[in-house]
């Protein structure tokens, strides 16, 4: 079964962020998980890699909306300004614990955002990614 | 023998003692004949008053002295039978010059062979007649000047009997004079019993004064109706001091009363308005103002009267009077909502009406003011309540907030964790992490809930009762509680309430508000230094300020500056903040009637700054 190389989780609760670590890893589903209390980090980061490592940009982003700093929103106006080559591979999903209505269509409203999924990650969530976003097909990559 | 009494000749002694008694008789004499009624003898005094000669009247019939009218009636007289002595009555005769006298006539038949004669005596009444005349003429006069006034005059003598009462009686009291002289008293009658004390006081008085006196009363009509009389009167004293007459006048003044009764009704009623009138002129001086606008103003009526409108009413301005007065001229009518000044110099809102008229060829203004501070108050109330609703709604949306976001972040966690618990084998040692993980979580959550429950709680009692509270007590109090956990800090704590410690607040609240800065400011404090916590007091525009400032972690409040005080809000994540500390400190203080504000800058520290209410003086 292949498995991503590299997830990203912005969320400032430490505690959602060590389950999601955990059903990750439990379902094999990526090779690494980078976990980001402030989104400013996550960005740095990011910033850091399409400098140094475009190769290793994260295939996936989970981020959460309410947090100190900068938020969700203001993360992903940031997110847009980066090499557009590298964010179209790249599947971003917010994950948040709302169940306002205005927050799910603001995030399926933008077209950086590929969906919106409701707290906690579980297996399930992990599997819908799977089997309806194309999984990177290791053969192609290899050749 | 007649013949010879004319002749005057060969007269024995006693005849011509006769004929000098004719002759020299001061009273005019004649004799004529009856039949012919030529005249056959005349006197001296005859020939002197009528101006005809002896020898003139000798050719004349007694028909030549009459008026040609007369004539018919004179010969009826002398062809009649009369008397010997025959008092013929008054005359009017012709002189020779033509102008006429006034004569009362004697004869007496002078019986004789050849027919009757007359000898007639004539009086001159001519004098006695004009003086008559002349007292009827004076006398019509005075009837025509007692008809045509409006006065009723009338007299009454010693006993009050009324002796004379002019014509106009009738037409004003529908009584005639002849009533009047018939029923003495009738007028006393007619007084209406309220006033006839005003008679019986001033009798006395005009018994024994010449002065002129004068009552206003009421009188009862032949018809029925109250008439208002003003009389006016003055007792006739003879030399002993005593009453022989009272004359006096009375007058209709029933119209009069009616419209001063109108007007004394209108009077009252402006007087007695809420409304505050004000009357001026065009240079904006004032001609009257009624009682509701010396105590709307707060100025005694020769005061006010001092005053312009412009003075009263400042946005005229004294520039502008004549241009405001020329649009009031034009429209007639004029609705400003203003300010008026008082005499303490407050201004109150109102609302003028200024009325423009024109009276005796003088243009005036008719101003009525209203208060308008409770419109105003309800309008005030209004947008506060618009205000306050406003403020609900943003809670309701914060509540949704909370529930979506923080209420359901720890339930979302909760679920996640018990996903992974390891159920097949217990002694997985990933199950001691996430029960440790699951207790925090439910912690978290037990506390979101219990803040929740604390804010509702705050918010659902509107109106709060509020004491006197000493802030350094208050502060003592912490300190005592924060021993526990924070007992390390308690040192660093530096307090000073020189400038004041009495707020108005609610003790719980103000508990909470100081606990939550101090406690936030030693969760947010920067590793890098040591913390120091300084707490003082300053007043600022009758509200006394708390300050507690730290040397902490800071918050950038360019970014975050409008949410800081939000439901929620949280500025730091690896810290066990809920965001709830500010906004309740916001909740309490503004429920107290303060506010709250901050002054902060990253990598430097905070000062949070509590505005309370500060006791009354006076004690």
């Amino acid at each position: 079964m292949t498995k991503y190389q590299k997830v990203f989780l912005i969320d400032d609760d430490e505690i959602h962020n060590f389950l999601c670590e955990n059903v990750i890893r439990g379902q094999q589903f990526s090779e690494s998980v980078n976990s980001f209390l402030w989104a400013e980090e996550a960005l740095d980061a990011l910033k850091a890699i399409v400098d140094n490592d475009p190769q290793s940009f994260p295939e996936i982003i989970f981020l959460d909306i309410n947090m100190p700093g900068m938020d969700g929103w203001e993360f992903i106006e940031e997110y847009k300004k980066l090499p557009k080559e590298l964010t179209q591979q790249c599947l971003l999903f917010v994950l948040s614990s709302a169940v306002d209505k205005n927050d799910i269509t603001h995030a399926r409203n933008l077209s950086e955002v590929n969906d919106f999924f409701s707290k906690p990650l579980t297996s399930d969530i992990l599997n819908i990614i799977k089997e309806q976003y194309s999984m990177p097909n290791p053969d192609i990559t290899q050749k | 023998m007649i013949e010879s009494i004319t002749d005057g000749t060969a007269l024995p002694r006693e005849r011509e003692d006769y004929r000098i008694l004719f002759e020299n008789n001061p009273l005019p004499m004649w004799v004529f004949d009856t039949d012919s009624l030529q005249f056959l003898m005349v006197n001296a005094s005859a020939v002197k008053l009528y101006g005809y000669s002896k020898e003139e009247f000798l050719q004349m019939t007694i028909k030549d002295i009459r008026p040609q009218e007369d004539i018919s009636t004179l010969l009826q007289v002398t062809a009649s039978s009369r008397e010997p002595l025959n008092y013929a009555g008054e005359w009017v005769h012709l002189k020779k010059d033509g102008t006429q006298l006034y004569v009362e006539v004697v004869s007496h038949a002078l019986q004789e062979d050849d027919g009757v004669k007359r000898l007639v005596v004539v009086h001159d009444i001519t004098a006695r007649k004009l003086a008559e005349k002349q007292l009827a003429e004076a006398e019509r006069h005075a009837q025509t000047i007692l008809a045509n006034i409006v006065e009723i005059i009338f007299s009454f003598n010693d006993k009050m009997e009324m002796t004379y009462v002019s014509p106009q009686c009738y037409s004003i009291l529908g009584y005639t004079p002849q009533q009047f002289y018939e029923d003495k008293l009738l007028w006393f009658n007619l007084v209406h019993p309220e006033d006839r004390y005003l008679f019986e006081e001033a009798l006395p008085k005009i018994r024994t004064s010449q002065e002129q006196f004068q009552m206003e009363y009421r009188i009862k009509t032949a018809s029925n109706d109250e008439k208002w009389f003003i009389t006016r009167c003055t007792g006739q004293l003879n030399k002993n001091g005593y009453m022989t007459r009272m004359d006096g006048s009375a007058i209709d003044i029933t119209h009069r009363k009616v419209m001063e009764e109108k007007l004394r009704f209108a009077d009252f009623s402006i007087e007695r308005a809420s409304e505050a009138f004000l009357w001026s002129r065009p240079d904006g001086s004032l001609v009257r103002v009624n009682r509701a606008a010396c105590v709307m103003l707060g100025f005694r009526e020769e005061e006010l009267l001092g005053l312009r409108m412009y003075e009263i009413a400042p946005s005229f301005g004294q520039q502008d009077w004549a241009k405001q007065w020329a649009s009031l001229e034009e429209l007639h009518s004029l609705t400003v909502e203003t300010e008026v000044k008082d005499a303490a110099g407050e201004l109150h809102p109102v609302e003028m009406q200024l009325n423009y008229f024109n009276f005796e060829q003088k243009s005036y203004s008719f101003t009525s003011i209203r208060q308008i501070v409770e419109r105003k108050q309800a309008e005030a109330e209004k947008a506060a309540l618009t205000e306050e609703m406003a403020r609900q709604n943003e809670h309701l949306r914060q509540f949704a907030y909370i529930v979506s976001h923080n209420l359901r972040a720890p339930v979302a966690n909760i679920v996640g964790l018990t996903n992974l618990y390891n159920r097949k084998s217990s002694a997985d040692p990933i199950n001691s992490v996430l029960i440790s993980k699951l207790e925090r979580t439910s912690q978290r959550l037990d506390t979101t809930i219990r803040d929740l429950n604390e804010i509702l709680s705050i918010r659902s009692k509107t109106e709060q009762v509020l004491e006197k509270i000493d802030l350094q007590q208050v502060f003592a109090d912490i300190k005592e509680s924060l021993s526990g956990q924070f007992i390390q800090y308690t040192g660093r704590i530096h307090a000073d309430f020189l400038e004041g410690k009495e707020v108005m607040g609610v003790k719980g609240y103000v508990h909470s508000i100081f606990l939550n800065l101090i406690t936030n400011a030693i969760k947010y404090q920067d590793e890098a230094r040591d913390l120091e916590i300084h707490i003082n007091t300053v007043f600022s525009n009758g509200y006394l300020c708390l300050q507690v400032q730290d040397n902490g972690l800071g918050i950038d409040l360019v970014k975050q500056g409008g949410k800081i005080f939000g439901l929620y809000r949280r500025f730091h994540p690896h810290i066990d903040g809920k965001g709830l500390g500010l906004y309740m400190i916001k909740t309490q203080a503004e429920t107290m009637g303060g506010w709250v504000d901050v002054e902060s800058e990253v990598g430097k520290g905070s000062i949070f700054k509590v505005y309370f209410q500060i006791p009354p003086y006076n004690d």
